[in-house]
């Protein structure tokens, strides 16, 4: 698609986008199980811990897939997020900082609805 | 319809314990996440929620139709050929200060200037100039605060280092806040100016968002023992110790009897006089919602307490 035909979207459909792409990548390269359990708990353990605590532990229990799929979708907008989320976190100036924690909220709740709209369609339900 | 004398109070809550009013079901990240302003994203109570526990404190029936009297009056009635609008209105209670984990004091209440100058606006408020923060990593506190290890120094709230200031018109609100919330009781009056901190209002909207308690809920099979498959979710709460402010008046007299018409002023003394003790929002039977109610006269200028 040219820049003239690109379409302008909300930042919620960007992430959106990317989200599910992320997600269904994971789902056909297994290990999903355990990618999603990390997934619906993410975002709650970055509103209680801080993003760059929360961002070095998944970091530390390996969930390099994970980390990838929620750069992704921050880079499907505008948040100063380089390509390691965790580097970003730890380096940003208080101000980048909240803004980019309140962004990864946002993406990493998508990806938490991804997974959880995922399973509703592998289970007849709708998507 | 009556008289339209119109007669206005200021009601104060003080969380005694995590208050949940939910906003349904969530959409993001939190299952059932707490009600927030659309605007600011700030938490809030809905004033809906406060008439509601109000007239129930004063056990008005839950049955609309079977109030009598001065309640009938006060909350209102619905019925097929006799109903009527409630005469006291109670606006929402607004965030006034959110208490926050900090390293010395053990936690701050921390308010931010447009919060202040909110409630100056509500209250009525007229003495309190309003606090100027001059960059967005400073915060400004009462002269004895708990929050430093000396005067001036840093301030860690949560995961924010914040540099400290004593500052004249934050001294002034933590006096006129402590002196409406705690009255004659100078052991909370010190405490609480002891912990009162002003920061500014980006820091303040981003410990709204990450600074409320989030709750993983679980429902355990019978037959394992353990977690059901898929029945995890999280709770959000306002934390216990959150203060909030709203304004509840009485302008017109809906369904009196014209021989026997209260006043705005009676019908406000009578249901919204003395401190209150409640119980606000959803998980009432763990213990949530616990609140103080504090009412008090806004008409007088220069003063936030009767």
């Amino acid at each position: 698609m040219s820049e003239k035909d690109e379409v302008m979207l909300t930042n919620g459909q960007k992430m959106a986008r990317a989200a599910f792409t992320a997600v269904k990548k994971v789902c056909a390269g297994g290990k999903y199980e355990d990618y999603k359990r990390f997934a619906l708990s993410f975002p709650c353990l970055i509103h209680s811990c801080g993003l760059v605590q929360a961002a070095t532990f998944a970091d530390a229990k390996g969930q390099t897939k994970y980390l990838e799929g929620l750069q992704e979708v921050l880079q499907n907008v505008e948040t100063g997020c380089s390509d390691d989320l965790v580097a970003s976190a730890r380096e940003a100036d208080l101000k980048e900082y909240m803004r980019l924690s309140r962004r990864a909220l946002e993406a990493a709740a998508w990806i938490k609805r991804c997974c959880e709209s995922l399973d509703g369609a592998e289970n007849g339900g709708p998507r | 319809m009556g008289e339209k004398t119109f007669v206005e109070k200021s009601y104060w809550l003080h969380a005694l314990s995590p208050i949940h009013i939910g906003a349904g079901r969530g959409l993001g990240y939190i299952d059932l996440p707490v009600v927030r302003e659309k605007v600011t994203n700030w938490p809030y109570i809905p004033g809906s929620s406060v008439k509601g526990v109000i007239a129930a404190h004063h056990n008005v029936s839950n049955n609309s139709e079977k109030r009598e009297g001065d309640a009938r009056i006060a909350f209102g009635a619905t019925g097929d050929d006799c109903s009527n609008s409630g005469s006291l209105v109670f606006t929402d209670a607004h965030i006034l200060c959110l208490p926050v984990r900090s390293f010395y004091g053990t936690f701050a209440w921390i308010t931010s200037p447009f919060c202040l100058e909110r409630c100056a606006r509500d209250v009525k408020e007229r003495s309190a100039p309003p606090v100027i923060l001059p960059d967005e990593f400073q915060a400004f506190t009462a002269q004895d605060t708990a929050l430093t290890k000396e005067p001036g120094g840093k301030m860690y709230l949560e995961e924010l280092d914040l540099a400290s200031a004593f500052n004249e018109n934050a001294e002034n609100w933590a006096e006129k806040i402590a002196q409406t919330l705690f009255g004659d009781d100078e052991g909370w009056k010190k405490t609480f100016k002891a912990r009162f901190a002003v920061v500014h209002d980006d820091i303040f909207t981003f410990l709204c968002e990450a600074g409320t308690e989030v709750t993983p809920h679980i429902k355990v099979d019978q037959e394992t023992g353990a977690a059901a498959d898929g029945a995890l979710w999280y709770e959000e709460t306002l934390p216990v110790e959150t203060l909030l402010v709203g304004r509840v008046w009485c302008d017109k007299i809906y369904g009196a009897p014209e021989d026997e018409t209260p006043t705005s002023g009676e019908l406000l003394k009578q249901f919204c006089g003395s401190e209150l003790s409640l119980q606000l929002g959803g998980k009432a039977t763990t213990g949530k919602g616990h609140v103080r109610c504090l009412f008090k006269d806004i008409e007088k200028a220069g003063e936030l307490h009767e």
